[in-house]
Formats: structure tokens, sequence, C-alpha cells
């Protein structure tokens, strides 16, 4: 992997986004609001971020779409099973977490699609993915 | 239910011209003689071939032929959609279907997660799958080289639903050197029912691109009498 400027950019990009992640889940705790859609949003864009960077590194082109950002990672930077798994599962759920639709006949809204153990999850998750690209890039 | 590779293609290609021996179909198709008995032999098992004795020069020779069931998917190479006069099951009719697909390079892969699904242990496709339709780009024949494959797969029950949302909600696709990313949205048969009775604006979004792949029932082909059973 090179060093490219834009990776390393991305890394920074990424380490922030999990601050702003964790600055919301400590925002809901203390206030008792439910915000923990908006952490799983903010998670999921750090990981996003930092998986650009492996991209960015392997000087390919870094797809505008998410399923196809994901694929391209895995392509490019042959992460392990549990990183690959991580990766697809909130991938998944990442549409959860910014559009309202009807679900089984009822209105879903993000913010009753997931719970503090969603929030928490991410968390670890997007520190797990950042941590791993770091790695690939030292 | 069987996988329908390029090289499997190719011999149910000559075997519609007319019944070959393995050797004769070797030759004629310039691959080994191992090769093509082992296509023509799994064909065989998985109840897709008949296979009798003929003479020959030494002596007797075992000749394939597509029988009259398979004769579906010859008439219907990509570009040549018709299965108007044909008496298929609907797990022929699927794979027939994915030949249908506007942009060829899809077929393989769309072929590959068929296959995945059907082979799935999780999953029993004529139990717990109750239809399967690819919706989106790919649907359209408008995807380029970022697009995924979109599924959208009304499963029997929750119980169904998880396990197929489990095993094939993001599922990497490999076929030839490439490998497309199957993203894939599971109903249950009372959700996909309910979501078109409340106006789900998905569902509402995908009714219009729906390329069917597997709807025994014709779920999918009409949803207006399933909204209308959910009201």
């Amino acid at each position: 992997m090179s060093s490219d400027p834009q990776a390393t950019a991305y890394v920074a990009e990424a380490t922030l986004t999990v601050e702003s992640a964790r600055a919301i889940y400590r925002a809901a705790c203390e206030s008792g609001e439910a915000l923990w859609a908006d952490v799983v949003k903010n998670g999921y864009d750090a990981i996003e971020q930092a998986i650009s960077a492996v991209i960015a590194a392997s000087d390919e082109s870094i797809p505008r779409k998410h399923p196809a950002k994901v694929n391209r990672f895995v392509d490019v930077g042959d992460p392990p099973a549990e990183i690959e798994e991580v990766l697809f599962y909130w991938l998944r759920r990442r549409s959860h977490s910014q559009y309202v639709d009807v679900h089984g006949g009822e209105v879903a809204v993000p913010h009753t699609q997931f719970d503090r153990t969603d929030a928490e999850r991410i968390l670890e998750d997007a520190e797990t993915v950042l941590k791993h690209v770091q790695s690939m890039l030292d | 239910m069987f996988e329908v590779s390029t090289a499997r293609r190719d011999v149910l290609r000559k075997l519609a011209e007319r019944d070959w021996t393995p050797t004769d179909l070797a030759q004629e198709l310039g691959k080994s003689r191992s090769a093509v008995y082992n296509h023509l032999d799994e064909l065989y098992e998985q109840g897709v071939l008949t296979k009798r004795q003929v003479p020959a020069k030494t002596r007797p020779a075992t000749e394939y032929s597509i029988g009259d069931g398979v004769v579906q998917y010859l008439t219907v190479m990509p570009g040549q959609y018709d299965e108007r006069s044909h008496d298929l099951t609907p797990e022929k009719r699927a794979v027939l279907r994915i030949w249908g697909l506007p942009q060829e390079r899809y077929h393989s892969v769309v072929e590959r997660y068929w296959w995945r699904l059907k082979t799935c242990d999780a999953v029993d496709v004529c139990e717990d799958v109750v239809a399967v339709a690819v919706y989106g780009s790919v649907a359209t024949g408008r995807a380029d080289d970022d697009s995924d494959v979109d599924v959208l797969v009304v499963a029997a029950d929750a119980e169904a639903e998880a396990a197929l949302t489990e095993h094939f909600g993001v599922r990497r696709v490999e076929a030839g050197e490439d490998a497309t990313l199957a993203m894939t949205e599971v109903f249950t048969r009372a959700s996909f029912r309910q979501g078109l009775a409340a106006g789900s604006s998905f569902l509402e979004t995908v009714r219009s691109e729906l390329h069917l792949i597997y709807d025994p029932e014709g779920i999918l082909q009409h949803p207006e009498r399933e909204r209308r059973n959910e009201q």
C-alpha cells in the first residue's frame, strides 16, 4: 500500500467521525434522548471513510455507491472474515438509519430502528475497522 | 435443480440439436471427454437428461438426451426469451427468467445467486421462499461496473425471513474473475402484503421495475391481488 495523502486524510476523517459518534452517544446517555440512529449513522460514515483510505492507498477509484465501496474494499484489501462480516452487517442495516418507510404495516422511522445496544456495537465495530485499516496502512 | 454454467450451457445447446454420446460431444465442443462426461452425468443425476444404450462399433455406447423436459431452456437462449408454449416448473422458469435479464453480464451472477439460494442448508426454496425478483439497475438494464444486484425475496414466515436475511442480506457473488455484491431485502408474505396495503414507498418504487425470477404463486406478478387480500 502506498502512503497516499488522500488515504491519510481519510483515516484522520474517520477518526474524527468516530469521535462525533461517541459524542452523540454520550449526549444520548446524559440527556436520556434516544439518539441511537444518529450514532449508527455517524458510525457507519466512519467505517466508510476508513475503508476508503485503503481503496485510495491502492490507487483505485473510490466508488460513490455504498455497496460498491464495500465490495471494492474487499477486492483490494482482502480483509479477514470478521471485518467482512462487520461491513456486510452494517451495510445491510445502513438504509434503516436513513429513511422512513412502512415495514409490516407500520411506519418505521430510523429512531425506532436502533437501540442503545446497536449504538454501542457500531462504536466498537467502527473502532475495530479503523484499527485494521491503520495496521494495513502502516 | 442444477447450475447452468457457461460450459454447461454449451453442452445443453448442443443437446438441443440432437442426442450425443460423451465422446462425440467432446469432439464437437473441443473439450476433454471426461469434462463433458462429468457435465452429462451430473445433469443426468439431477433428472435433467435421460440416457440410453445405443449400438456402436465395438460395444454399446451411452447416448444422452434432453428429452422433453429441458428443451424449454434451449428455446430461450439470451435474447430469445419465449416461454409461451411450455409447461415449465417454477425452478426451470427461474433459470429461463434469469437469462431474460437485459444485460448478459449479470446472467452468471444471478444464476450463481439462485444456485446458492437453492443449495443453502439454512433454507428450503420450495418451503421457505415464496418469491424472488431482481429490481434496480440490473433489472432495468442500467447497471454499470459499480452496481450491485438488488434482490427482493418474499419468505414464507418470520423464521425463514431471519435465515434468508442472515445468509443473503449482503453477499458477494463470485462469477468468473469478478465478485458482485448482492443486496437482498426480505419480507414475509404478511409484511409484504401489509407494506403494499400501507403504501410502502420502497415497494411502490420497486414494483414497477421488478424482474421476476421465482413466483410460483404469482404474488409479485399480481400485487393488487395481494393488496386486496390484506385489506
